[in-house]
């Protein structure tokens, strides 16, 4: 709204000289018909149409591969779901799942502390379960995390790294009609405001055997599940 | 019948009268010549009569109607002067095709053989016309109109000598043609004295004078003579006008002579003349305080 | 000679051919004005260049919309207004057939078509920019859904877009028209602009401003809306026809 201001002020102004200005008639050069005038609106009518039907279809077709609208907190789903045991994660939020043969001892090597450790302990013997979730990116609650790259943890004799990972490079690209035009809309209130963004990092869930010493550089990053 | 009634109509611009209680009867399917002095208040009555502008007080009615945002009398008169103002996207080919869409009796093909005649060229923007040019133009489109009322307010200024004559002859041939009421102002009289059928001498905001062409010139009469006798001769009668020139004076006066009267000054040596309407008319809007020589007396 | 009997319906009709044929040049305006604003795509905001977050993620933001194009078409829509009641428009229309109801009424439907017209324009000017982001960029969040996706919503856009310009072309005559009448009214509109600018940042709480802008933008049922805006549009245009039925022309 204040945004106008200037606008109307300027218009004040530009009011002012028409009323006073002396009706002059300038010697122009090219005179603009009737029928250029119609067919030059009339172009451009069609051209925005044309664009209208292509706008569409590209719409329509893109429809399945853009990121949704999140509902909800996005980001404490791993929490709510793994630790606070609210029923299973949704296997579409799973990466890889993958069982390594237990030793004496492992050792978490975590040195970019880039992902979240949940270390649950088991009776069964003899095999580390490892289950990789996929980090969760959400932009002004839209769900990007299809967008980002993920190195998985690197296994080695007993011992587990988790990599750099690598650097991404996202681009929110949104379009919204005019705020104003949507008053009456369900798309009410819809429209940039602004950038926000959390961030869920990658979560590695390991299941391991209660026999298996376990090292850690850090506690940091790592939780302990209580059965 | 009349088409206009004016009845003690004035109009007051802020504090300057522009018109004080005219009294007018134009009859209808009238050729009518407005005649006065520059700033008598010739185009605020027509602007009146148009329904451009409102009367201070009177009463006026065209064809039975107040003319101030009436319909009716737009539709049916249409005012003439070189202030026309058309839309500047518009050549003067569209300005042709709008009068047509709306005035029912519009001659599409007489507008177009006068357009040609007069060698316009209807791509042309009616804002860059010249003066004359343009006065032509709004005249074709007077003529053409064929409004019930129409009201030409100067409409040969800037033409030339050739083109005045062309107008004057097709006004005529299309009013008789297609007889209907003109109102036609002018400073040239002298033009237009045998195209009128009446005139309207305005002066002072006033009718000075309304009635036919020949009854103008009837109204005086041009006494050349010794001084004296003249004066003798003209005792009691209103003399509108003296000049000297050598050993005669000549007066106009007003003509109430008998024909006795008459032979009887012939007999004196005075020459009795009927004056030409435009004479008549000098005569009449003469400023009785002397002339212009007197400014620089 | 017989005389005519115009009815003020077709006196209304031809002078609203003639005044859309002699007001072409402000429609063409407006298509150069929408041209020049979407090659210069003011219609996006964000950050063109990746910043990081602590996570080493970039970001580039571009956020389209169509919200530039709207505002200068009500620009538009408010100089156009008060063009229509300039001396010269009146003079053209009483260069033809017409009185002062007849030359209001084809302005106002003038400015109707002017409305559908920016308002149209607006809208569709979105699927060109939403075009351009999809050609350029691939992938575009619509946060916003289009005419096959949500019909009602696309036809509401318009409806709301067209009223509003409306309503500014209407505002703008009103001014213009008040402005005809006496001069004088120039400076009491640009005192009456300065008491709103100040209600805004004076006042505690809602300003007088925000009162009436929350008529308006803040009306959500689509009935009331459309009967708040026609009402408004009526109430200003009897009034400019009121007070300008006096109004004499070419003096």
């Amino acid at each position: 709204m204040f945004a106008f201001i200037p606008f109307v002020t300027i218009l004040i102004v530009i009011s002012f000289f028409l009323i006073i200005r002396k009706r002059s008639a300038p010697r122009r050069f090219i005179h603009i018909g009737r029928k250029i005038h119609i067919g030059f609106i009339s172009g451009y009518i069609a051209l925005l149409c044309i664009g209208l039907v292509f706008a569409e279809i590209a719409e329509v077709k893109s429809r399945g591969d853009m990121p949704e609208k999140v509902n909800g907190n996005l980001l404490s789903i791993y929490f709510d779901q793994i630790i606070q045991k609210n029923g299973p994660v949704d296997s579409s939020f799973i990466l890889d799942e993958r069982q390594h043969t237990a030793g004496e001892s492992l050792t978490i090597h975590h040195p970019h502390e880039n992902a979240t450790i949940y270390v649950e302990r088991t009776k069964d013997q003899g095999i580390i379960k490892e289950i990789i979730y996929k980090p969760l990116l959400d932009i002004n609650q839209y769900d990007f995390s299809e967008s980002v790259k993920v190195a998985k943890p690197i296994w080695r004799n007993n011992e587990l790294t988790i990599p750099e990972q690598p650097k991404n490079f996202i681009r929110y690209i949104s379009y919204h009609d005019s705020a104003v035009m949507n008053q009456l809309t369900t798309a009410r209130g819809a429209g940039y405001n602004g950038f926000s963004s959390g961030y869920q990092t990658m979560v590695v869930h390991l299941t391991v055997p209660e026999n298996v010493d376990i090292h850690l550089d850090s506690t940091d990053y790592v939780t302990f599940i209580d059965k | 019948m009349t088409a206009v009634e004016l009845m003690n109509v004035t109009k007051k611009y802020h504090k300057h009268l522009a018109l004080n209680g005219l009294d007018v009867n134009i009859k209808k399917d009238v050729m009518t010549g407005v005649i006065g002095r520059n700033g008598v208040g010739k185009t605020t009555m027509m602007k009146m009569i148009a329904g451009f502008v409102q009367e201070t007080s009177g009463t006026i009615r065209v064809f039975g109607e107040s003319p101030f945002n009436n319909l009716t009398v737009s539709a049916n008169v249409l005012f003439v002067d070189d202030a026309m103002q058309f839309a500047q996207t518009m050549s003067l080919h569209d300005i042709l095709k709008e009068c047509k869409r709306f005035y029912p009796n519009w001659d599409h093909a007489l507008a177009d053989r006068l357009v040609q005649y007069f060698g316009f060229h209807l791509d042309a923007r009616h804002r860059y016309l010249s003066k004359g040019k343009k006065n032509t133009f709004n005249a074709i489109i007077g003529i053409a109109a064929r409004c019930a009322l129409t009201l030409f307010d100067e409409p040969i200024t800037g033409m030339d000598a050739g083109v005045r004559k062309d107008f004057y002859r097709a006004l005529l041939k299309d009013y008789i043609a297609h007889p209907r009421t003109i109102l036609l102002s002018s400073h040239h009289f002298e033009e237009m004295e045998d195209l009128l059928e009446d005139v309207l001498i305005i002066q002072n905001g006033k009718a000075h004078f309304h009635g036919s062409v020949t009854e103008l010139q009837e109204m005086l009469i041009s006494l050349k003579g010794n001084g004296e006798i003249l004066a003798s001769a003209a005792a009691g009668k209103t003399v509108v006008y003296q000049q000297k020139s050598g050993p005669y004076t000549e007066w106009l006066v007003e003509n109430t002579f008998t024909a006795a009267e008459l032979d009887r000054l012939k007999s004196k040596r005075v020459i009795a003349t009927p004056v030409s309407a435009n004479s008549a008319y000098l005569a009449l809007t003469e400023q009785r305080t002397g002339g212009i020589d007197d400014v620089f007396a | 000679m017989y005389l005519h009997e115009p009815k003020l319906f077709d006196v209304v009709k031809r002078q609203f051919i003639y005044k859309m044929s002699a007001n072409a040049t402000p429609f063409t305006m407006l298509v150069i004005l929408q041209i020049i604003s979407l090659v210069l795509l003011s219609g996006s905001m964000g950050s063109p260049d990746p910043f990081y977050d602590h996570n080493n993620i970039a970001y580039t933001i571009n956020a389209f919309s169509n919200d530039g194009i709207l505002g200068l078409t009500w620009f538009w829509a408010a100089v156009f207004g008060f063009l229509l009641t300039s001396l010269a428009q009146r003079d053209e229309a009483f260069s033809f057939v017409t009185n002062r109801l007849s030359h209001h009424l084809a302005n106002f439907f003038v400015m109707l078509s002017a409305a559908l017209f920016g308002g149209l324009s607006a809208v569709l000017s979105g699927s060109i920019i939403k075009l351009y982001a999809f050609l350029r960029y691939g992938e575009v969040i619509m946060e916003t859904t289009g005419l096959l996706t949500a019909p009602m919503d696309f036809i509401l856009r318009l409806v709301t877009a067209v009223l509003y310009t409306l309503l500014f072309l209407v505002i703008a005559y009103t001014i213009g028209t008040f402005i005809q009448v006496n001069r004088f009214f120039i400076f009491l509109f640009g005192a009456l602009w300065m008491l709103l600018i100040r209600s805004i940042s004076s006042s505690h709480g809602e300003s007088f401003t925000g009162k009436i802008f929350h008529f308006f933008a803040g009306e959500t049922s689509t009935s009331l809306f459309i009967l708040k805006m026609i009402m408004t549009v009526v109430v200003l245009c009897t009034i400019s026809i009121t007070i300008s039925n006096r109004l004499e022309v070419r003096k």
